[in-house]
Protein backbone atom coordinates (compact mmCIF):
# COMPACT_ATOMS: atom_id res chain seq x y z
CA UNK A 1 0.00 0.00 0.00
CA UNK A 2 3.15 2.51 0.10
CA UNK A 3 3.34 3.05 -3.44
CA UNK A 4 -0.59 3.97 -3.66
CA UNK A 5 0.47 6.77 -0.74
CA UNK A 6 2.86 7.55 -2.39
CA UNK A 7 1.02 7.76 -5.61
CA UNK A 8 -1.59 9.84 -3.76
CA UNK A 9 1.17 12.50 -2.58
CA UNK A 10 2.28 12.83 -5.87
CA UNK A 11 -1.12 13.80 -7.16
CA UNK A 12 -1.21 16.13 -4.01
CA UNK A 13 1.67 17.59 -5.31
CA UNK A 14 0.15 18.29 -8.56
CA UNK A 15 -2.64 19.98 -6.63
CA UNK A 16 -5.01 16.96 -6.42
CA UNK A 17 -6.72 18.12 -3.51
CA UNK A 18 -8.97 14.77 -3.14
CA UNK A 19 -5.79 12.96 -2.90
CA UNK A 20 -4.42 14.60 -0.11
CA UNK A 21 -8.33 14.48 1.97
CA UNK A 22 -7.43 10.77 1.24
CA UNK A 23 -4.04 10.34 2.62
CA UNK A 24 -5.61 12.63 5.51
CA UNK A 25 -8.56 10.29 5.79
CA UNK A 26 -6.14 6.98 6.19
CA UNK A 27 -3.72 8.40 8.23
CA UNK A 28 -5.48 11.05 10.89
CA UNK A 29 -6.22 8.69 13.61
CA UNK A 30 -2.97 6.66 13.73
CA UNK A 31 -1.34 10.18 13.92
CA UNK A 32 -3.48 11.52 16.23
CA UNK A 33 -2.87 7.99 18.63
CA UNK A 34 0.61 8.05 18.35
CA UNK A 35 0.96 11.61 19.64
CA UNK A 36 -1.98 10.65 22.26
CA UNK A 37 -0.07 7.78 23.66
CA UNK A 38 3.21 10.00 23.78
CA UNK A 39 1.55 12.85 25.77
CA UNK A 40 -1.35 11.57 27.29
CA UNK A 41 -3.60 14.57 26.07
CA UNK A 42 -6.13 13.92 23.73
CA UNK A 43 -6.84 17.39 22.69
CA UNK A 44 -2.57 18.24 22.65
CA UNK A 45 -2.14 15.05 20.34
CA UNK A 46 -5.38 16.43 18.25
CA UNK A 47 -3.65 19.18 17.52
CA UNK A 48 -0.10 18.10 16.75
CA UNK A 49 -1.79 15.63 13.82
CA UNK A 50 -3.48 18.50 12.49
CA UNK A 51 0.22 20.65 12.45
CA UNK A 52 1.80 17.54 11.23
CA UNK A 53 -0.44 17.01 8.42
CA UNK A 54 -0.78 21.24 7.39
CA UNK A 55 2.93 20.58 7.04
CA UNK A 56 3.08 17.56 5.31
CA UNK A 57 0.36 19.56 3.02
CA UNK A 58 2.75 22.78 2.84
CA UNK A 59 5.77 20.59 1.50
CA UNK A 60 4.06 18.29 -0.19
CA UNK A 61 5.98 19.51 -3.22
CA UNK A 62 9.26 18.58 -1.56
CA UNK A 63 8.33 15.04 -0.66
CA UNK A 64 10.51 11.99 -2.17
CA UNK A 65 8.92 8.72 -2.50
CA UNK A 66 12.93 7.81 -0.59
CA UNK A 67 10.62 6.58 2.38
CA UNK A 68 7.58 5.50 2.58
CA UNK A 69 4.36 8.41 3.63
CA UNK A 70 3.83 6.55 6.72
CA UNK A 71 7.30 6.80 8.17
CA UNK A 72 7.54 10.12 7.32
CA UNK A 73 3.87 11.27 8.78
CA UNK A 74 5.56 9.04 11.94
CA UNK A 75 8.59 11.43 11.91
CA UNK A 76 7.14 14.70 11.42
CA UNK A 77 4.25 13.54 14.58
CA UNK A 78 7.09 12.10 16.52
CA UNK A 79 9.38 15.52 16.28
CA UNK A 80 6.13 17.57 17.28
CA UNK A 81 5.56 15.60 20.42
CA UNK A 82 8.97 15.50 21.57
CA UNK A 83 8.87 19.29 21.19
CA UNK A 84 5.43 19.57 22.97
CA UNK A 85 6.84 17.26 25.55
CA UNK A 86 9.76 19.81 26.03
CA UNK A 87 7.46 23.00 26.21
CA UNK A 88 4.98 22.06 28.81
CA UNK A 89 4.16 18.96 30.49
CA UNK A 90 0.67 18.12 28.90
CA UNK A 91 1.48 14.47 30.29
CA UNK A 92 -0.45 12.77 32.42
CA UNK A 93 -3.53 15.10 33.66
CA UNK A 94 -6.64 13.99 31.62
CA UNK A 95 -8.84 11.56 33.28
CA UNK A 96 -10.00 8.61 30.90
CA UNK A 97 -13.13 9.64 28.96
CA UNK A 98 -15.88 7.02 28.67
CA UNK A 99 -16.27 6.05 24.94
CA UNK A 100 -18.07 2.91 25.35
CA UNK A 101 -21.17 4.10 27.00
CA UNK A 102 -23.52 1.36 27.68
CA UNK A 103 -26.40 1.33 30.30
CA UNK A 104 -26.44 -1.93 31.25
CA UNK A 105 -25.74 -2.45 34.99
CA UNK A 106 -24.13 -5.74 35.03
CA UNK A 107 -21.39 -4.33 33.16
CA UNK A 108 -20.79 -1.87 35.53
CA UNK A 109 -17.89 -3.26 37.55
CA UNK A 110 -16.11 -4.84 34.86
CA UNK A 111 -15.90 -1.79 33.15
CA UNK A 112 -15.09 0.46 36.23
CA UNK A 113 -12.25 -2.33 36.29
CA UNK A 114 -11.26 -2.54 33.03
CA UNK A 115 -11.04 1.49 33.10
CA UNK A 116 -8.89 1.60 36.24
CA UNK A 117 -6.18 -1.29 34.57
CA UNK A 118 -6.51 1.05 31.10
CA UNK A 119 -5.34 3.89 33.33
CA UNK A 120 -2.64 1.97 35.47
CA UNK A 121 -1.31 0.89 31.88
CA UNK A 122 -1.57 4.83 30.57
CA UNK A 123 0.35 6.17 33.47
CA UNK A 124 3.10 3.50 33.71
CA UNK A 125 3.38 4.25 30.05
CA UNK A 126 3.52 7.95 30.28
CA UNK A 127 6.20 7.54 33.03
CA UNK A 128 8.65 5.87 30.86
CA UNK A 129 11.86 7.86 29.25
CA UNK A 130 10.25 9.48 26.10
CA UNK A 131 12.52 7.66 23.69
CA UNK A 132 11.47 4.07 25.31
CA UNK A 133 7.90 5.35 25.60
CA UNK A 134 8.59 6.15 22.06
CA UNK A 135 9.25 2.30 21.01
CA UNK A 136 6.49 0.85 22.95
CA UNK A 137 3.83 3.65 21.20
CA UNK A 138 5.33 2.20 17.71
CA UNK A 139 5.58 -1.10 18.43
CA UNK A 140 3.03 -2.44 20.50
CA UNK A 141 0.15 0.20 19.38
CA UNK A 142 1.15 1.11 16.19
CA UNK A 143 2.05 -2.51 15.17
CA UNK A 144 4.95 -1.66 12.98
CA UNK A 145 7.78 -3.35 12.41
CA UNK A 146 11.41 -3.16 14.03
CA UNK A 147 12.85 -1.51 10.90
CA UNK A 148 9.64 0.58 10.05
CA UNK A 149 9.52 2.28 13.67
CA UNK A 150 13.42 2.46 13.85
CA UNK A 151 13.20 4.20 10.82
CA UNK A 152 10.77 6.63 12.09
CA UNK A 153 12.66 7.04 15.27
CA UNK A 154 16.20 7.77 13.05
CA UNK A 155 17.84 4.96 15.60
CA UNK A 156 18.86 1.82 14.13
CA UNK A 157 17.40 -1.51 14.83
CA UNK A 158 19.85 -2.62 17.56
CA UNK A 159 19.22 0.74 19.19
CA UNK A 160 15.55 0.03 19.02
CA UNK A 161 15.60 -3.84 20.39
CA UNK A 162 17.79 -2.56 23.51
CA UNK A 163 14.62 0.41 24.24
CA UNK A 164 12.15 -1.76 23.41
CA UNK A 165 13.84 -4.26 26.27
CA UNK A 166 14.38 -1.37 28.92
CA UNK A 167 10.86 -0.19 28.22
CA UNK A 168 9.24 -3.49 29.03
CA UNK A 169 11.55 -4.26 31.64
CA UNK A 170 9.99 -1.39 33.56
CA UNK A 171 6.60 -1.69 32.66
CA UNK A 172 6.72 -5.49 33.75
CA UNK A 173 7.68 -3.58 37.27
CA UNK A 174 5.76 -1.23 37.29
CA UNK A 175 2.91 -3.17 36.51
CA UNK A 176 3.62 -6.49 38.53
CA UNK A 177 0.66 -6.37 40.39
CA UNK A 178 -1.72 -6.41 37.39
CA UNK A 179 -0.01 -9.21 35.71
CA UNK A 180 -1.88 -12.04 37.39
CA UNK B 1 21.25 -20.49 24.13
CA UNK B 2 22.02 -19.29 27.46
CA UNK B 3 19.50 -17.00 29.16
CA UNK B 4 20.73 -14.32 28.57
CA UNK B 5 20.32 -14.34 25.08
CA UNK B 6 17.14 -16.05 25.37
CA UNK B 7 15.91 -13.22 27.19
CA UNK B 8 17.05 -10.83 24.95
CA UNK B 9 15.00 -12.90 21.94
CA UNK B 10 12.02 -13.54 24.14
CA UNK B 11 11.13 -9.55 23.27
CA UNK B 12 11.52 -9.79 19.84
CA UNK B 13 9.80 -13.48 19.60
CA UNK B 14 6.47 -11.69 21.67
CA UNK B 15 6.57 -8.81 19.01
CA UNK B 16 6.52 -11.40 16.16
CA UNK B 17 10.03 -9.88 15.14
CA UNK B 18 11.97 -13.49 15.00
CA UNK B 19 13.07 -15.16 11.90
CA UNK B 20 11.97 -18.95 12.09
CA UNK B 21 15.60 -20.59 13.02
CA UNK B 22 15.83 -18.49 15.77
CA UNK B 23 12.33 -18.97 16.89
CA UNK B 24 12.98 -23.24 16.77
CA UNK B 25 16.34 -22.88 18.62
CA UNK B 26 14.49 -20.39 21.07
CA UNK B 27 11.52 -22.87 21.74
CA UNK B 28 13.89 -25.35 22.34
CA UNK B 29 15.44 -23.40 25.23
CA UNK B 30 12.20 -22.60 26.46
CA UNK B 31 11.47 -26.03 26.37
CA UNK B 32 13.99 -26.97 28.86
CA UNK B 33 14.37 -23.47 30.76
CA UNK B 34 11.77 -22.71 33.13
CA UNK B 35 12.79 -19.19 34.56
CA UNK B 36 13.44 -18.16 30.87
CA UNK B 37 9.40 -19.61 29.92
CA UNK B 38 8.22 -17.80 32.69
CA UNK B 39 9.67 -14.36 31.91
CA UNK B 40 8.34 -15.27 27.87
CA UNK B 41 4.95 -15.93 29.72
CA UNK B 42 5.28 -12.58 31.92
CA UNK B 43 5.76 -10.74 28.67
CA UNK B 44 3.48 -12.05 26.45
CA UNK B 45 1.24 -11.08 29.74
CA UNK B 46 2.40 -7.94 29.66
CA UNK B 47 1.39 -7.04 25.92
CA UNK B 48 -2.26 -8.29 26.51
CA UNK B 49 -2.34 -5.71 29.91
CA UNK B 50 -0.91 -3.05 27.56
CA UNK B 51 -3.03 -3.30 25.15
CA UNK B 52 -5.79 -2.25 27.35
CA UNK B 53 -5.25 0.97 26.97
CA UNK B 54 -7.91 1.90 24.04
CA UNK B 55 -6.76 4.37 21.28
CA UNK B 56 -8.58 7.46 21.20
CA UNK B 57 -11.12 8.51 18.30
CA UNK B 58 -10.18 11.64 16.96
CA UNK B 59 -12.98 14.32 16.95
CA UNK B 60 -12.07 16.47 13.91
CA UNK B 61 -12.12 15.70 10.55
CA UNK B 62 -10.73 17.29 6.88
CA UNK B 63 -12.21 20.42 6.95
CA UNK B 64 -10.55 21.41 10.12
CA UNK B 65 -7.36 20.43 8.32
CA UNK B 66 -8.46 23.17 5.84
CA UNK B 67 -9.13 25.41 8.23
CA UNK B 68 -5.36 24.67 10.48
CA UNK B 69 -3.47 25.53 7.09
CA UNK B 70 -5.72 28.90 6.26
CA UNK B 71 -4.38 29.80 9.95
CA UNK B 72 -0.94 28.98 9.00
CA UNK B 73 -0.82 31.06 5.86
CA UNK B 74 -2.68 33.83 7.62
CA UNK B 75 0.38 33.68 10.79
CA UNK B 76 2.65 33.65 7.84
CA UNK B 77 1.66 36.44 5.36
CA UNK B 78 2.11 38.82 8.78
CA UNK B 79 5.43 37.25 9.83
CA UNK B 80 6.49 38.19 5.89
CA UNK B 81 5.71 41.94 6.45
CA UNK B 82 8.89 43.92 6.79
CA UNK B 83 10.70 44.50 10.49
CA UNK B 84 8.64 47.45 11.77
CA UNK B 85 10.73 50.60 12.10
CA UNK B 86 11.10 50.97 15.88
CA UNK B 87 12.02 47.52 15.80
CA UNK B 88 14.79 47.87 13.23
CA UNK B 89 15.32 51.19 14.90
CA UNK B 90 16.72 49.23 18.23
CA UNK B 91 18.80 46.86 16.43
CA UNK B 92 20.51 49.30 14.54
CA UNK B 93 21.14 50.85 17.73
CA UNK B 94 22.57 48.14 19.13
CA UNK B 95 24.61 47.10 15.92
CA UNK B 96 26.35 50.26 16.28
CA UNK B 97 26.52 49.86 19.69
CA UNK B 98 28.86 46.89 19.44
CA UNK B 99 30.57 48.54 16.55
CA UNK B 100 31.87 51.06 18.85
CA UNK B 101 32.90 48.97 21.52
CA UNK B 102 34.49 46.17 19.05
CA UNK B 103 36.52 49.44 17.48
CA UNK B 104 34.71 48.89 14.50
CA UNK B 105 31.35 50.14 12.84
CA UNK B 106 29.23 47.42 11.50
CA UNK B 107 26.37 47.56 9.52
CA UNK B 108 25.65 44.84 8.09
CA UNK B 109 21.92 44.23 8.01
CA UNK B 110 19.70 41.58 9.77
CA UNK B 111 19.29 39.20 7.62
CA UNK B 112 16.57 36.30 8.24
CA UNK B 113 17.65 32.55 7.48
CA UNK B 114 17.85 31.20 4.24
CA UNK B 115 14.63 29.85 3.57
CA UNK B 116 14.99 26.43 2.49
CA UNK B 117 16.58 25.56 5.93
CA UNK B 118 13.92 27.17 7.54
CA UNK B 119 11.30 25.11 4.73
CA UNK B 120 12.99 22.14 5.84
CA UNK B 121 12.70 22.41 9.43
CA UNK B 122 9.48 23.67 9.53
CA UNK B 123 7.93 20.74 7.51
CA UNK B 124 9.55 17.97 9.80
CA UNK B 125 8.41 20.19 12.88
CA UNK B 126 11.07 21.30 14.29
CA UNK B 127 11.25 25.21 15.54
CA UNK B 128 14.29 26.94 16.65
CA UNK B 129 14.97 26.16 20.27
CA UNK B 130 15.42 22.41 19.29
CA UNK B 131 18.20 20.59 20.84
CA UNK B 132 20.65 18.11 20.15
CA UNK B 133 17.76 15.55 20.72
CA UNK B 134 15.93 16.01 17.07
CA UNK B 135 19.49 16.48 15.85
CA UNK B 136 20.34 13.39 16.15
CA UNK B 137 16.67 12.07 15.32
CA UNK B 138 17.35 13.87 12.00
CA UNK B 139 20.77 12.71 11.20
CA UNK B 140 20.03 9.17 12.52
CA UNK B 141 17.36 9.37 10.29
CA UNK B 142 19.12 9.99 7.29
CA UNK B 143 22.00 7.38 8.32
CA UNK B 144 19.14 4.47 8.55
CA UNK B 145 17.76 5.72 5.60
CA UNK B 146 20.53 5.12 3.86
CA UNK B 147 21.28 1.62 5.55
CA UNK B 148 19.91 -1.28 3.64
CA UNK B 149 19.94 -3.49 6.85
CA UNK B 150 17.22 -4.05 8.87
CA UNK B 151 14.95 -6.98 10.50
CA UNK B 152 11.63 -7.99 8.43
CA UNK B 153 8.12 -8.42 10.44
ZN1 LIG C 1 16.97 -19.80 30.29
Amino acid sequence: MADYDAELMKRAALGDEDAFATLFNRYYARAVNVAYRFLGNRDAAEDIAMDAFARIYEGRCAFRAASKFSTYLYRVVINLCLNAAKRRSVVREEALSDQHESDSQVDLAARAQSKEISTLVRDAILRLPANQRLAIVLITYEELSYKAAAEAMGISVKALESLLHRAKTNLRKALADYMG
Amino acid sequence: MNCKKAERLIVRYVDGELSSPLVDRLEVHLSACSPCRLKYEEFKRLSKLIAQWEPTRPALGYEALRERIRQRERVRSISALPVPRWAAAILSLISIGIGFTAGIRSERPVRPHTASVNQVASIIGLSQHDDLVEAAILTGFRNVISEKSGAKR
